[in-house]
């Protein structure tokens, strides 16, 4: 594949079926990127605190909805950090909910790259991927 | 000659034959259907003015065997509500006659001058007068009772003692004071303790920039030591040359409690709402991204198995949550029914 910089897919999800879902997904369509997955946002973060480098691209699907540390939480809690500031880490909020408010509340987030809804088709997979997996 | 068709009661009080006659004849002159009654003393005239012959209208000789002058006109005045009195009279007397139209008298007339167009004019003019002044005071007492017989407590204060002035009987029957207790209370008296600093303040804003209108909701407390939310309306007026202000009190506490058994559905609807969203949506989504891994794989993936039993969790538990909205829906509609 020869992509230049690491690239890394993080799921952060409370439902193991999606992580099972769009692993499998991923792994079809873009057999070279890495993934990993995280119950809820805390894990996500410990996962970050121990494999973040500089030199790797980040795409974190985001859940809303997760015991521990739900999606705002995590997303306060890397807001405070400084490695948000490196452009490497891009977010999509990845919810079930059809709620406005909560696609307002997670656009109000500069860093939030946009906002998906479940279930995420191939066609929607691909869409979001692609322009950075090509970058 | 047009007779005027008008059907009067007159009662001529006068001992004077001659003028009388005179009287009766102008009088036939003009009126076609009057009744004419004829009295010669204070004592019989007063027999005719209390029985029940209705009269409309007296002619009265301020000279009578019995009584005369002054005492006669305000005599006759005060057993005759509102019936209008002219009194006749000769030149020589016109001072005193002046002097008793001040009394309430209708009108004088000279008796060397009369004559039925006088006569005539000065009865209808009399009717008239009356009439006008009986229409003041019956707007009068249609506003007075737009005061006491209002459904809605209204009472007026002085702004400067508190005390309260005039209540009406919606307020009495409200708070549970008569009109004297009312009286010898001021505004703090109907005022929880905690509540009387906001009351000074509240006055004295709306005194200074003399608000007139909604003045916001109060808690007010009643006799019986029960505490009211009311909404306040007030507005100065001038009251017996005095400016005060009138207040009038719509009791709000059902209204208040209603809203808030409202609020409080509204919170459970959109828990259901809520769950509709986040909960729901949750299975359902995870059953068509299943769908999407299915039609990725190959209908001979190894998982297959697997991923069907997903789909079936999935289908009971959305089940579940169904039946939950469901019977949430339906206590809602309990709650409802019981608070009406």
């Amino acid at each position: 594949m020869g992509w230049r910089v690491n690239k890394h897919v993080l799921l952060i999800d409370d439902d193991p079926i999606f992580h099972v879902i769009f692993t499998r997904m991923i792994n079809k369509v873009y057999p070279g990127l890495s993934v990993s997955s995280s119950l809820h946002g805390k894990l996500a973060l410990e996962f970050l605190n121990r494999n973040y480098s500089i030199e790797n691209q980040y795409i974190v699907l985001l859940d809303i909805n997760m015991p521990v540390y739900n999606g705002w939480q995590f997303l306060d809690a890397i807001k405070k950090k400084g490695i948000i500031r490196n452009n490497n880490i891009t977010i999509f909020v990845v919810t079930s909910s059809t709620d406005l408010d909560d696609i307002k509340r997670a656009k109000a987030y500069g860093f939030v790259k946009d906002t998906l809804s479940k279930p995420l088709s191939v066609n929607s997979l691909n869409s979001v991927l692609q322009p950075l997996v090509n970058e | 000659m047009i007779k005027d068709s008008l059907s009067l009661s007159i009662l001529i009080i006068e001992d004077n034959l001659g003028d009388f006659v005179l009287l009766e004849d102008h009088l036939l002159e003009k009126f076609e259907a009057i009744r004419i009654f004829h009295e010669e003393s204070f004592e019989s005239a007063l027999v005719t003015i209390k029985s029940d012959k209705k009269i409309d209208i007296i002619l009265l000789d301020l000279v009578l065997p019995d009584l005369h002058g002054e005492v006669l006109a305000e005599k006759i005045q005060q057993n005759t509500s509102d019936i209008p009195i002219i009194i006749l009279t000769g030149y020589t007397d016109i001072d005193l006659a002046r002097k008793i139209l001040s009394l309430g008298v209708s009108d004088f007339l000279i008796k060397d001058e009369i004559n039925p167009e006088i006569l005539y004019k000065t009865i209808i003019y009399s009717l008239e007068r009356k009439s006008y002044i009986r229409g003041l005071n019956k707007t009068k007492k249609t506003y007075q009772d737009l005061f006491n017989l209002s459904p809605q407590p209204m009472w007026l204060y002085d702004t400067s003692s508190l005390f309260f002035l005039d209540v009406n009987q919606a307020a009495i029957v409200k708070y549970g004071y008569t009109l004297e207790e009312f009286r010898s209370m001021t505004l703090k008296d109907i005022r929880p303790k905690n509540q009387i600093r906001y009351l000074e303040d509240s006055v004295n804003e709306h005194g200074l920039k003399g608000v007139n209108g909604f003045a916001g909701v109060f808690v007010h407390r009643l006799r019986s030591g029960k505490n009211i939310y009311v909404e306040i309306y007030s507005s100065d007026i001038e009251y017996n040359d005095k400016w005060v202000r009138l207040v009038l009190a719509n009791d709000v506490t059902d209204k208040l409690e209603y809203t808030k058994k409202i609020e409080e559905q509204n919170v459970k609807l959109k828990d259901i709402a809520w769950t509709q969203s986040h909960v729901v949506r949750a299975p359902l989504s995870r059953i068509l991204g299943i769908i999407n891994l299915i039609e990725l794989e190959s209908f001979n993936s190894e998982d297959l198995p697997y991923l069907i039993n997903q789909l079936k969790l999935s289908g009971n538990e959305m089940d579940v949550i169904v039946r939950n909205i469901v019977s949430e829906a339906k206590l809602l509609n309990l709650n409802g029914l019981e608070s009406e």
